[in-house]
């Protein structure tokens, strides 16, 4: 595992220490060769914790890295605009986070926080949970609405 | 019930070998001890040795018989004297010197002490007298004491040899014992025979005759204070004799005792000798117990880091010494107990375990244990538990 | 030479603490031989922490072991131990304060005259428990995974199993503060780390304070904090797993989804 600068080794280091203790330690799955890892929220939501090097930052003699929690949605809705509008909608009344889509047009829920020296725990908690439920509860809403569907590797109904 | 964990025991009996040897040690010791302290208690027994078959409570000597081997005599009329109170049952006289006997064997003389009594007097506590009561009464016979050394050769009753180069013939044996005074033995005669040998010994002692007696033996009527009559016959008998009970504080055993005590340099150096073998005894179990707390010396300061106070480490060691202590001084006891019979058939005189001696020793024992243990345990207790660490 | 600082310049005692060292200074020897080994230290240690003091050989780190433990007298500065003033306390005092703690050695001092058990037992009967310190003694042996060993001396034990014994002795008054000087120098990697890991596990469920003293990079994992002693003097304190520690330890109730939405 190679890694870019110093506080993201850090922060994959204390992700590692918080995961292994938290209530995500027995679903949890780091990558073996990025920075990152795998989880499960409450049986059904997978979500994809990575830690990214920031380099051109405020603090000129410090080093710093983000952590970015994410969690796919739904695929394959429409129409586009619609879902643009409720998803930019709904964006106002989430406290932390927001919808995200990438140009296959998938739609996910991520939530940034800023890692190295000073990540704080519980806001780290906090962002892993509200990923976790959000992406939950609007995973059914969307794709009722929008006539989407399960993204691949995810919301996988059984336990795993 | 369940108790502490009796650690003293357990560390002195985890090495077997080593504890085997630490009793030895210290039985080796009261071996010392004893050893020393009996051979002084055996001479000075065995001065005594004849003082107690005396058959009378009182006795009377002149004045200037310091001791009772110290030939003076005084006039028989004294017992006579003595008879004539009331109390009195008899006063027997008796006789006594030192004469040379020719070994008939090797026929090298030796000194040996020469008792002369009337045969028909029961004036020593002694059964055979009875026995050769008519023998003794024919010229020229003596009974042999069993126990006189080897080197006064055969003594068997009917042997003929030479006493002050006058023939004598054994007619029978007795057993009494040696003393130093007279390392070689005892003849027992009567007292018309000695005359005959010695009524003059030389300018060393008194002329002897009936008129004389060496010593006066006085037996009381039963029943009679002793004490009481001691002052009666010292008031109403001159000076130039002295009374004195046989037995009590004030008494002739006693006096004897004294005497050789005082003027011989067998109690001092007896009894440095058994000092000796008290400091060997505690050089020992110091050695013992010392290198016992060395070679835990780490355990016993991790006790005191948990928490023990010292006065826990002082009691280990004090047990231990107790424990060496008793069960040494055991077999110190058994083996001394052996070879005092040993030294007694040896020597002829008269070795004696008491239980008064065997109680002072095993005093002087635990004393030498506590001693020993004190100065152990000054080295646990001035040392910080922390250096070890 | 420092001039002793009077008690009443030095802080209150703190029920949080289970170690409140204040400006200490220790000497060894006396007069003209003396010679300073502890320089001005200061140091916290909360309850239930578990601390790793390293440095080189000479720095120290097993004089302040041996100090915060009782063992030695103590004049210049204020160290308190589960609430405890140590300094100018007299020899008597000390030994009262070491029942409270339990202090592993790094070799194991065990009686060779002894089992296993009695060994442990001896520790027990400190606290006066005679009835019930053989029991004591098994579970605790037991717990270390020496149930089966309990009868036997040390001379029947291997090095491992007697350095766990002594770590039985030490922990079987369930002392709220243990200190160890170099706990797993004797023992294999496997070894090592099971009596780390108890210890680990004893200080999160019983909330004892666990300080220990090594050199033993394998171990480094388990502390809390990381305090580094250089000639006398504390180097570094460092937090290796503070992260995790220092998040509030709120339980968390049932999730929902309304509670991100406005």
């Amino acid at each position: 595992m190679k890694f870019t600068n110093g506080a993201q080794e850090l922060t994959y280091g204390r992700l590692q220490d918080y995961l292994s203790g938290s209530l995500f330690k027995s679903t949890m799955r780091a990558s073996d060769d990025q920075p990152s890892f795998d989880l499960v929220y409450q049986d059904t939501t997978l979500i994809e914790l990575q830690v990214l090097p920031w380099d051109t930052h405020p603090y000129p003699d410090i080093e710093m890295a983000i952590v970015r929690a994410s969690s796919c949605v739904a695929i394959g809705c429409h129409p586009e605009l619609d879902l643009l509008r409720f998803l930019l909608d709904e964006n106002r009344k989430i406290r932390f986070g927001s919808f995200q889509t990438d140009d296959a047009g998938t739609v996910f829920f991520a939530n940034r926080i800023l890692g190295g020296e000073h990540m704080d725990p519980t806001e780290l908690e906090v962002c892993l949970l509200s990923v976790g439920a959000i992406a939950t509860r609007y995973s059914d809403i969307i794709i009722d609405k929008f006539d989407g569907q399960r993204a691949l590797n995810s919301a996988l109904p059984s336990k795993l | 019930m369940i108790k502490r964990i009796p650690l003293a025991w357990l560390n002195l009996t985890h090495d077997r070998r080593r504890f085997a040897t630490s009793l030895a040690g210290v039985g080796f010791a009261v071996l010392l001890m004893f050893m020393f302290n009996g051979f002084m208690n055996a001479l000075y027994d065995s001065q005594l040795q004849l003082l107690n078959r005396f058959n009378g409570e009182i006795i009377i000597v002149n004045r200037l018989r310091t001791n009772m081997f110290v030939p003076r005599a005084f006039a028989r009329r004294r017992l006579y004297q003595a008879r004539a109170f009331d109390g009195v049952q008899d006063a027997y006289a008796m006789y006594i010197s030192e004469v040379n006997w020719k070994n008939p064997e090797t026929r090298k003389s030796r000194g040996v002490r020469v008792i002369a009594i009337n045969p028909d007097e029961p004036v020593l506590n002694i059964p055979e007298i009875e026995t050769y009561q008519q023998l003794l009464k024919l010229p020229e016979t003596a009974l042999m004491d069993t126990k006189s050394r080897v080197e006064v050769g055969p003594v068997e009753p009917g042997i003929i040899s030479e006493l002050a180069d006058r023939r004598i013939r054994l007619v029978g044996t007795f057993t009494m014992g040696t003393d130093f005074a007279s390392g070689n033995g005892n003849l027992l005669m009567s007292d018309q025979n000695f005359l005959r040998y010695f009524a003059d010994r030389g300018p060393e002692e008194d002329k002897r005759s009936f008129a004389t007696v060496d010593i006066g033996v006085v037996k009381l009527e039963p029943g009679t204070n002793v004490e009481r009559m001691v002052n009666v016959l010292r008031e109403n008998l001159p000076n130039d004799v002295l009374v004195m009970a046989r037995d009590g504080d004030n008494g002739f055993v006693i006096r004897e005792r004294n005497y050789w005590q005082e003027n011989t340099n067998i109690g001092f150096v007896f009894s440095l000798l058994t000092s000796m073998g008290f400091f060997v005894g505690i050089i020992l179990v110091y050695q013992i117990l010392y290198t016992d707390v060395a070679d835990h010396w780490a355990e016993y300061a991790t006790l005191k880091a948990m928490g023990y106070k010292n006065g826990y480490l002082l009691g280990v060691v004090m047990q231990e010494a107790m424990i060496i202590s008793v069960l040494g001084f055991i077999p110190g006891v058994l083996v001394s107990q052996l070879l005092y019979t040993a030294a007694g058939n040896a020597t002829g005189l008269f070795f004696q375990m008491t239980p008064e001696r065997i109680v002072n020793l095993l005093i002087a024992t635990f004393i030498m244990c506590l001693v020993s243990g004190a100065i152990a345990v000054r080295k646990v207790q001035t040392t910080d538990p922390a250096d070890v660490f | 030479m420092v001039k002793t600082q009077p008690q009443s310049t030095f802080d209150p005692p703190r029920d949080d603490l289970a170690v409140h060292i204040q400006h200490l200074n220790y000497f060894f020897g006396a007069g003209d031989l003396s010679k300073q080994v502890l320089f001005d230290i200061s140091l916290d240690l909360p309850k239930g922490q578990i601390v790793i003091l390293t440095g080189p050989s000479g720095s120290g780190k097993t004089t302040l072991l041996t100090l915060a433990g009782a063992l030695r007298r103590l004049q210049d500065g204020s160290l308190r131990v589960l609430g405890k003033e140590l300094v100018g306390l007299g020899d008597r005092a000390l030994v009262n304060v070491r029942r409270n703690i339990g202090f592993i050695f790094q070799a194991h001092n065990l009686f060779e005259s002894l089992t296993a058990s009695q060994n442990v037992e001896m520790a027990v009967e400190l606290t006066g428990n005679f009835s019930s310190k053989q029991d004591q003694a098994v579970a605790m042996l037991s717990a270390l995974g020496l149930a089966d060993r309990v009868d036997y001396k040390p001379q029947s034990l291997s090095g491992g199993q007697k350095q766990r014994v002594a770590i039985a002795r030490a922990l079987v008054n369930h002392p709220q503060l243990i200190l160890a000087d170099e706990p797993t120098a004797a023992l294999d990697k496997k070894s090592g780390r099971d009596v780390v890991t108890y210890l680990h596990n004893l200080s999160r469920q019983e909330g004892c304070t666990v300080l220990m003293v090594t050199h033993d990079n394998r171990i480094l994992d388990v502390a809390d904090r990381i305090i580094n002693l250089v000639d006398g003097r504390l180097e570094s304190d460092s937090t290796p797993n503070a992260f995790v520690h220092s998040k509030t330890q709120e339980a968390i109730a049932e999730v929902s989804a309304d509670m991100f939405i406005m």
